[in-house]
């Protein structure tokens, strides 16, 4: 097991604070954030090629924060590999066997098989492929017989196709890894469908700081900041409390009422709204056109349609209410068959229950 | 035109330097050049300069590669500073280092010291090889820096992730990467020494037969006007170079991969 406890580390004016997370055996936390949030900054600090300020890094057990890198036991695929241009790729996972302790070839044909790399063994690395490179890095690291596996952004070198088809590759891989050699994994990536394929666990990372940390759905489920949410693709939207009932709550957001529902603790003032594109549904209609919603509270909002775009395999509606800007994801086939186009008049229907009320800004908002 | 103009221009270029090239040739009897070549003076300042040649750059190649590697790698305060510092020795005549090394043992308590009691600079051979060390180990410090500033620092951290300390690394990871770029630096720094004149004619004086580089036989043999042995030492002196700037210019442009 790794646990990092009240981590603060400082490269030039960039700072981690006080970063707090565990990874069990055999599990995958992902670290997910975007560009510059401090994910490589917080694994070299993990590997010990970053100094840290203050607070506590145990490796199985051991406090390891004072450890220089070779002492840690640190298995570390940084984002571009660094395999060692001047070596072939035998030579490369030698050279880390090589320090574990066991020079033998077994190890390097278990390994060699584990990760489908026994055909490259002569390959000079510079001959490899983006994929065959990241397989060899992480034989090279496993070579090392760590007591942790560091993965930084390992398909951030790959094209979007090469990186779709990887995603799923690099998931068995680490199960194969986990079942040879039951290690805590830290992955990083600033890809959400990546992490979500990959992780147990995730942690959002945000300009240094771990902002959530659980359960890959629980957190897709419950962004509990205006950040992630934002960066979980939801719709931000701050407002005003306007009138409280039993578990109900109306927040008046621009000239748009919303009504939420689920809160068990009285809220006033200020609040920021989170909707996820995919929970609202668009409809030509006034009434509430889900079966399933029809005996529950809903917001039906009319707008206008301003904008569409493909976004992967859906489509993205941006839909302007009272100037309130909507984000609606739909599927290309309800698209089609509903026949709604930009500049249409819609109705975009949330259920209640789905208008999450974020609790940094609730904690403020508490009577 | 352009062209024309541009391919003129390297054209008088070229031919200044192969007539001033082929000169010695051309304008020697070479029933006379071949016995100064096989001269007992020709091979005692080639000896004496190969021996002083590589004396000196294994020096500079000895403090020049961990000196390099720590303005490469390293940070410290005073970093810039030093690396400023670093050109001023190249635009500084090699006869001012010869004159300031000379002031140093000869007139300066510790430089006495040394002269007298460890190891003879002045007017002997040690002092060829100070001299030289002291004309060629910028150029080392210079090339080997730019070779490591050549090797990502990703390789070294990562060594050290897989239990290498940093000695480990600098040894099984820098260097070898860096070998091509060693060996280039070597080569160019011992062409320069077998050529130093300036510093060495101050330092280790003009003495035939015992501090007579090739450079210092050239100098000897046009006081007295003997121009077969002037012609046969500039021979040999344009063959060396020749062949090692052939080398490490393949060395140099074929990259740092082994």
């Amino acid at each position: 097991m790794i646990a990092v406890s009240n981590l603060y580390a400082r490269r030039a004016a960039f700072k981690l604070v006080n970063i707090n997370f565990e990874a069990q055996q055999g599990s995958i936390l992902t670290i997910v954030g975007p560009n510059g949030c401090g994910k490589t900054t917080l694994l070299e600090c993990v590997a010990g090629l970053q100094k840290v300020e203050a607070g506590k890094i145990t490796i199985k057990g051991v406090d390891v924060t004072s450890f220089p890198p070779e002492k840690r036991k640190v298995g570390y695929v940084p984002a571009d590999y660094a395999l060692f241009p001047n070596m072939t790729v035998q030579r490369n996972i030698r050279f880390a066997l090589k320090k574990a302790g066991d020079m033998g070839s077994n190890e390097l044909v278990k390994i060699a098989r584990m990760l489908q790399i026994e055909n490259l063994m002569d390959r000079n690395v510079e001959s490899l492929s983006s994929g065959q490179r990241q397989r060899v890095a992480l034989a090279r690291a496993l070579a090392s017989k760590p007591n942790v596996l560091l993965l930084d952004e390992p398909c951030s070198a790959l094209d979007p196709p090469t990186k779709e088809m990887f995603r799923t590759r690099i998931k068995d891989m680490l199960k194969d890894v986990i079942r040879e050699i039951s290690v805590p994994i830290i992955y990083t990536t600033h890809d959400l469908l990546e992490a979500n394929v990959i992780s147990d666990r995730i942690a959002v990372m945000d300009n240094g700081r771990l902002e959530q940390i659980g359960r890959a759905d629980e957190v897709f489920e419950n962004p509990n900041s205006k950040f992630v949410s934002e960066f979980l693709g939801y719709n931000v939207l701050e407002g005003n409390v306007v009138s409280i009932g039993a578990g109900r709550v109306s927040i008046r957001v621009g000239n748009v009422m919303l009504e939420a529902e689920g809160f068990e603790s009285p809220l006033r003032g200020k609040v920021t709204v989170a909707i996820r594109p995919q929970d609202v549904i668009l409809s030509t209609r006034e009434e509430v056109i889900k079966p399933k919603w029809k005996k529950c509270r809903c917001n039906i909002l009319k707008g206008t349609v301003e904008k569409m775009y493909m976004a992967g395999s859906i489509v993205r509606a941006i839909v302007n209410v009272d100037d309130v800007k909507l984000k609606v994801d739909v599927t290309s086939d309800w698209l089609e068959d509903s026949n709604i186009k930009v500049g249409d008049r819609v109705f975009a229907q949330i259920k209640a229950s789905r208008v999450k009320i974020l609790q940094d800004r609730m904690q403020e908002a508490y009577v | 035109m352009f062209r024309i103009a541009m391919l003129s221009c390297l054209t008088v270029i070229l031919i200044f330097f192969i007539n001033i090239f082929l000169s010695p040739i051309i304008f020697t009897d070479p029933r006379r050049l071949w016995p100064s070549i096989l001269s007992d003076e020709a091979r005692f300042a080639v000896f004496l300069s190969l021996l002083t040649a590589t004396c000196s750059t294994l020096i500079s190649l000895i403090v020049g590669i961990p000196a390099a590697y720590a303005l490469s790698r390293l940070n410290f305060p005073g970093k810039t500073v030093i690396e400023g510092f670093l050109d001023v020795p190249m635009a500084v005549p090699p006869i001012a280092f010869g004159v300031m090394l000379l002031i140093f043992f000869a007139r300066t308590p510790v430089g006495a010291f040394i002269n007298e009691s460890v190891v003879r600079f002045i007017f002997e051979i040690p002092g060829i090889v100070l001299a030289q060390f002291s004309v060629i180990s910028i150029l080392t410090i210079k090339f080997v820096k730019s070779s490591f500033d050549g090797i990502p620092v990703c390789y070294e951290r990562i060594a050290r992730t897989f239990g290498y300390s940093e000695l480990e690394s600098f040894f099984y990871v820098t260097l070898p990467s860096a070998k091509r770029g060693i060996l280039g630096a070597a080569l160019m720094s011992w062409a320069r020494a077998l050529g130093e004149f300036g510093a060495t004619v101050t330092l280790a004086g003009a003495t035939r037969f015992k501090t007579e580089t090739l450079p210092i036989a050239l100098y000897l043999n046009l006081s007295t006007a003997n121009l077969e042995n002037v012609a046969a030492l500039t021979l040999i002196l344009l063959l060396i170079a020749c062949l090692i700037l052939t080398v490490s210019r393949k060395l140099l442009y074929r990259g740092f991969a082994s």
